[in-house]
């Protein structure tokens, strides 16, 4: 899941920052080698190693897929909102960052830019019924009065800062088409691989 | 500060989270630099919102400035804003309008492009279509390198109309703008939404064709270049336009559209003949007329690409 990304001096992004992105100022898109993404990651100043940053984000990878699955979103909307919290968090901390409130919002925000987009209730009970391992109508009893306007303002807030931290660019190229189209190839046999293919 | 660290699973609360997290607080509200920009003028006004002219008060540079409320919170950032600055920032190009910053509060979106002085069908209201042949061929010439330039970076623009493309009146160059409802296309991209704006609709969109693709814009093109000869819209005040396309092009059959009769819509149509384009757009030369017809092709997948258009003998001077 490491993709292509825009590395400038500024992506210490203060949690203060604005919405307000001066598109020109942008560099060349630059590739990220794995060492690059692994020691420039701002979460390593925060106390967090590289095994614990790919545990993270092997988490939100999980929650996003299921989270996508739940909502009936095609794969490659999935795949686009795992990249996008990537490029998400090379450019902030995990400590400030609350990484499936962050997921949530990349799913939402790729709906949207994919024309897949399912309403924001939808996309939040599920997000909270994974986050909590409970029904959805369990959870007005569990948690405190007025936690889904929260949730949801907090949610909107998260889309807000993954457009201006990715000063967006959402725009994600897929393996998916030209590897189903090579396997194709091999033969209608081979529908096993296409299915592995497309959760690569 | 930092969160209690869990691995995969997601068993703590919800709501210590949401207290925990520091997204957003109050503390880090996004800050707003003031506006510093002067409205000259109101250029246009839209149901997404407004498009001003104006000043920036320290620099005096011009720039147009679209301002998008978000009125409805449960869209969040609207798509069309997503789209629209997520592939301008893509696209760099002298026909194409360039974004030059992106300005927010919570409930509305500036975006800030260079100057804009007049849009297409302002210019052929005032001046009953293009009439100077060579004004309309070097206006139809950078729409479509314009549009070439969007279909090589796999860009569908699908809003194509005059209200859309602008006019830098000064230089008389063209500016593709309102990329609101383009997006990527190829691969295995689903398209879903069609076009709204049914004078410059493709007639494989009206069919609900589920695979369009550029072929979609040049046909609208082809009905700006239409309107640019006879200054109004090619297919006027009717309530099915396709049948005002078949009556004006003649029915397709298999014969010039193969698989038209695989659309389930396509049954109900009157058979016509096509009526003679040269008396429909009277003042255009012969070698307008024979480009026309080929962005007017009905079956897409033999409608003129805007990189072959722009080798078309109409172009040779």
């Amino acid at each position: 899941h490491f993709s292509t990304t825009r590395f400038s001096d500024d992506t210490s992004i203060s949690p203060t920052c604005k919405l307000d992105c001066s598109i020109f100022e942008d560099e060349e898109p630059l590739l990220m080698s794995r060492d690059e993404i692994d020691s420039h990651s701002p979460s390593r100043k925060d106390g967090i190693d590289v095994l614990h940053e790919t545990h993270l984000r092997h988490s939100y990878c999980a929650f996003l897929q299921d989270l996508g699955v739940r909502l009936g979103l095609p794969q490659t909307t999935i795949g686009t909102a795992m990249v996008l919290c990537h490029r998400f968090f090379v450019r902030q901390s995990h400590a400030y960052h609350d990484r499936f409130l962050v997921a949530t919002a990349a799913l939402f925000l790729t709906g949207k830019s994919e024309e897949t987009s399912r309403p924001l209730n939808d996309v939040l009970r599920a997000s909270s019924e994974i986050l909590h391992k409970q029904d959805f109508a369990m959870l007005s009893y569990l948690l405190p009065v007025g936690w889904f306007a929260k949730y949801h303002d907090r949610v909107l807030e998260a889309e807000q800062l993954m457009l201006t931290t990715l000063n967006f660019e959402l725009n994600v190229h897929h393996p998916y088409a030209p590897l189903t189209s090579v396997l194709k190839k091999l033969g209608p046999s081979k529908t096993v691989l296409i299915n592995l293919a497309l959760h690569l | 500060m930092a969160e209690e660290i869990d691995d995969i699973d997601y068993t703590d609360n919800l709501f210590m989270r949401l207290l925990q997290c520091t997204l957003c607080g109050q503390n880090n509200r996004f800050n707003y630099e003031g506006f510093s920009y002067k409205i000259l003028q109101t250029i246009e006004e839209g149901i997404y919102g407004r498009v001003y002219r104006c000043r920036h008060s320290a620099t005096g540079d011009i720039v147009a400035i679209k301002q998008i409320k978000f009125d409805d919170e449960k869209i969040g950032v609207p798509s069309s804003v997503v789209r629209e600055v997520s592939l301008l920032r893509a696209l760099q190009h002298v026909n194409i309008v360039s974004l030059l910053k992106v300005l927010t509060k919570e409930t509305y979106v500036n975006l800030v492009f260079e100057p804009l002085d007049q849009d297409l069908s302002h210019y052929i209201r005032d001046n009953r279509g293009v009439q100077d042949p060579s004004i309309r061929k070097s206006f139809l010439r950078q729409i479509l390198v314009g549009v070439a330039y969007c279909h090589a970076h796999k860009i569908l623009h699908r809003d194509l109309k005059p209200k859309n493309i602008w006019i830098d009146n000064s230089r008389m160059i063209i500016k593709i703008a309102d990329f609101g409802l383009a997006r990527e296309f190829g691969g295995d991209m689903l398209l879903t939404r069609y076009p709204p704006n049914r004078y410059y609709r493709a007639p494989e969109v009206f069919l609900h064709c589920q695979h369009y693709s550029s072929g979609i814009d040049l046909w609208s093109v082809g009905c700006i270049f239409g309107e640019m000869v006879i200054g109004r819209p090619i297919l006027g005040d009717t309530c099915d336009e396709l049948d005002a396309i078949f009556r004006m092009l003649g029915t397709p059959s298999e014969e010039n559209w193969p698989g038209i009769t695989q659309f389930p819509l396509f049954g109900s149509y009157a058979i016509y003949n096509p009526m003679d384009l040269s008396t429909v757009f009277s003042g255009l030369e012969p070698e307008g007329l024979e480009l026309l017809k080929m962005l007017l092709c009905l079956d897409p997948k033999r409608r003129i690409s805007a990189e072959t258009a722009l080798k078309h003998a109409y172009f040779k001077d």
